[in-house]
């Protein structure tokens, strides 16, 4: 579904990806823990193209994507991305937001567009805050509106960079219940975050970043139990306690 | 920083004889133009209308034409302006045949790199140049240039000045409102527009639909300042001979003799019309205010009492006390020893306060004694029901006990009342 095959990327004089490989199935949830600066962000980055990266290749559904005679917003199409501050559009409302992908990406009459929407905030369970904007609505039903946005657009992949780290803790669940059941509905998810109590019951794979590289790799009972290496062991032991 | 009593009232008498000057100097400039003959208000009877309607409207026309081009200079100058591209070395770097190259090497992708670099670099430096330019020499000057280079190339087009003037105040609004717009996108923050093409937006639309119409938004109010100037600097079409242009008209008119009336006409015509226009966009810009984008109005809390109807009745109530200290009309033990001494008409020196209240906005206010806090004679004339003036309400008696129980039946009703009053 998502393959990343050895891509690289710097930042000037930082070098952020060192050679990154990953392949999800299809209807797969991978968690990316690491520490910060390790490269996670950058890599959901690249996958939908927000940053091209300098080497390597990415392909979604056998389409290698990183090329020139791809335009990169069909990439981003494909692939939902959920941000870690939200990122709702401050002058829409909530159901404005979830339309703008429908109507003005993908040419959905408004009316169409509308029904959608409606059924997606309902799904989030925000169906009476569609008229509601941005800054009237809390941290978690804010990241709500944001995952039905990207929804919207009927990704094949969503990818989540640290979707309740800005969250007060009482919001969390919400967010965290909605990705539970968007995973068992069969939607493949790369998700950046140390929700260990989501990783554990909802990811199939874990992967540990460090130092732009993936140090390691398997089901969360392996990395968070028995990790063989030692800068996971250090980690895991840091935000398990 | 909370002022003494004392500080206040001299700042009043500093406020009364501010007022006195500016009155004195018109007065006296009233006296030097139209001296001993009079107002001679049959002529701006007379010619009121005629100075509305066409000078206004050519005014209004012309400021109206450029500010809208002026828009589309600005925008795209501005633009322009927050064009950031990576330095030359960093590209040789990354698309040259070294060490730190990405990807493989070509000259073709080497000097395409460098090619998009310098268009972008030299993009940014010409909205940079004009609006140096423009800023930096004056609009008179820029009026004579543009007349003159028209006249020149098209001599068909002295018979309207008023393109060049129009052209030229375009330019000119052009270069400030590309500062606007600089202001207003780079404002907005780098997730919206992550956030926008995230979602698959192109650049052109992520611009068109997310970027712009929360720029707009932020920028309404320098906009607005810009049109009022450019309004003014519309009376310098005068020097193009544009006919009918308000202080053109006041010019000619200005040798029959009624100097003072004329130029006393235009200043008022420009700022009643300039008052109307801030008071439309204030509505405009409360009406399609967005929560938590741009200004943030303070919300006041509604009351049953017209605000008027409270300051004009603030009049005939009893002063807060500057201190901060609530009022206990028939509380007991709770009166301080400054609201005693008060009474006794002994002064006491007032405590200082950090942070003393908040001043009722009254129209007028009641002298007051010293320290005092309170007028005494009001003191005496007050009833329990005044109690709720005071600025901490659970302050007293009443804190200790439930607040339930002091509750009466009428209460609740005079609650909104209070609310209005404490006013902070």
């Amino acid at each position: 579904m998502i393959e990343v095959d050895g891509v690289h990327k710097r930042f000037g004089a930082l070098h952020v990806l060192r050679g990154i490989s990953v392949k999800v199935e299809r209807g797969e949830v991978v968690v990316v823990i690491g520490p910060s600066g390790s490269g996670k962000s950058t890599l959901l980055r690249t996958i939908n193209l927000l940053v091209q990266p300098d080497e390597g290749r990415i392909l979604i559904d056998g389409v290698h994507v990183n090329r020139r005679d791809v335009r990169p917003e069909w990439v981003r199409q494909q692939v939902g991305m959920v941000f870690q501050s939200f990122n709702l559009f401050t002058h829409l409302t909530a159901l404005d937001n979830v339309v703008l992908g429908l109507v003005r990406v993908k040419k959905v009459p408004r009316e169409n567009a509308e029904r959608k929407a409606r059924q997606l905030l309902a799904r989030v369970g925000l169906a009476e805050k569609e008229r509601a904007y941005p800054a009237e609505l809390s941290g978690g039903q804010q990241q709500r509106v944001a995952i039905a946005r990207a929804l919207a657009l009927d990704p094949k992949a969503m990818l989540f960079d640290e979707p309740t780290s800005a969250l007060d803790p009482e919001y969390i669940r919400e967010v965290l219940d909605v990705m539970t059941n968007l995973a068992k509905d069969g939607m493949t998810m790369v998700v950046v975050s140390h929700e260990m109590g989501f990783a554990s019951s909802v990811a199939k794979r874990i992967l540990f970043m460090d130092a732009g590289l993936i140090l390691e790799e398997g089901v969360p009972e392996e990395i968070f139990q028995r990790p063989k290496h030692e800068r996971t062991r250090s980690f895991v032991g840091k935000i398990l306690r | 920083m909370g002022r003494s009593p004392e500080e206040t009232r001299w700042g009043r008498i500093d406020i009364i004889l501010a007022i006195a000057v500016i009155v004195g100097g018109l007065l006296g400039m009233f006296q030097l133009m139209v001296g001993g003959r009079g107002l001679d208000l049959e002529y701006v009877q007379e010619n009121l209308l005629v100075y509305l309607s066409a000078g206004l409207f050519v005014n209004l026309y012309a400021t109206t034409v450029s500010f809208a081009g002026g828009i589309v200079i600005g925008f795209f100058m501005g633009w322009l302006r927050s064009i950031r591209s990576p330095s030359l070395k960093r590209v040789l770097k990354q698309y040259g045949p070294g060490e730190e190259a990405v990807g493989s090497y070509s000259l073709l992708r080497l000097s395409v790199a460098v090619l998009g670099l310098g268009v972008r670099y030299y993009a940014r430096r010409i909205g940079d140049a004009y609006v140096e330019i423009i800023r930096g020499t004056p609009l008179f000057v820029q009026m004579l240039f543009v007349s003159s280079v028209i006249l020149v190339s098209f001599p068909e087009a002295a018979q309207f000045p008023i393109i060049a003037g129009v052209i030229a105040l375009m330019a000119n609004t052009g270069g400030y409102q590309a500062e606007i717009f600089r202001a207003g996108l780079s404002n907005v923050s780098t997730g919206q527009i992550e956030a926008a093409r995230g979602l698959g937006l192109s650049r052109l639309r992520a611009m068109r639909y997310v970027i712009l119409p929360q720029a707009l938004r932020l920028i309404v109010p320098p906009l607005t300042n810009e049109y009022i100037g450019l309004f003014k600097a519309s009376s310098l079409l005068f020097i193009l001979g544009v006919y009918g242009e308000i202080t053109f008209l006041a010019n000619q008119n200005a040798f029959a003799g009624n100097v003072f009336e004329i130029f006393a006409m235009v200043a008022v015509i420009f700022l009643g019309f300039t008052a109307v226009l801030s008071f439309i966009v204030r509505r405009i810009e409360v009406k399609f205010r967005i929560p938590g984008l741009g200004i943030q109005h303070v919300r006041t809390e509604r009351c049953e009492v017209r605000p008027a109807a409270i300051r004009f009745t603030g009049l005939l109530r009893c002063r807060r006390e500057p201190g901060g200290g609530s009022c206990q009309p028939n509380g007991t033990g709770r009166m301080s020893g400054v609201h005693l001494a008060a009474i006794r008409g002994i002064r006491v020196p007032q405590r200082t306060q950090r942070n003393p209240a908040s001043r009722p906005r009254d129209f007028a206010r009641f002298l007051q004694r010293g320290h005092s806090g309170f007028p005494s004679f009001r003191i005496a004339g007050m009833r329990a029901s005044m109690r709720s003036f005071s600025r901490f309400r659970v302050r007293g008696a009443s804190r200790t006990a439930p607040m339930t129980s002091t509750r009466s039946p009428g209460s609740s009703a005079r609650t909104i009342l209070r609310n209005c009053f404490a006013g902070s």
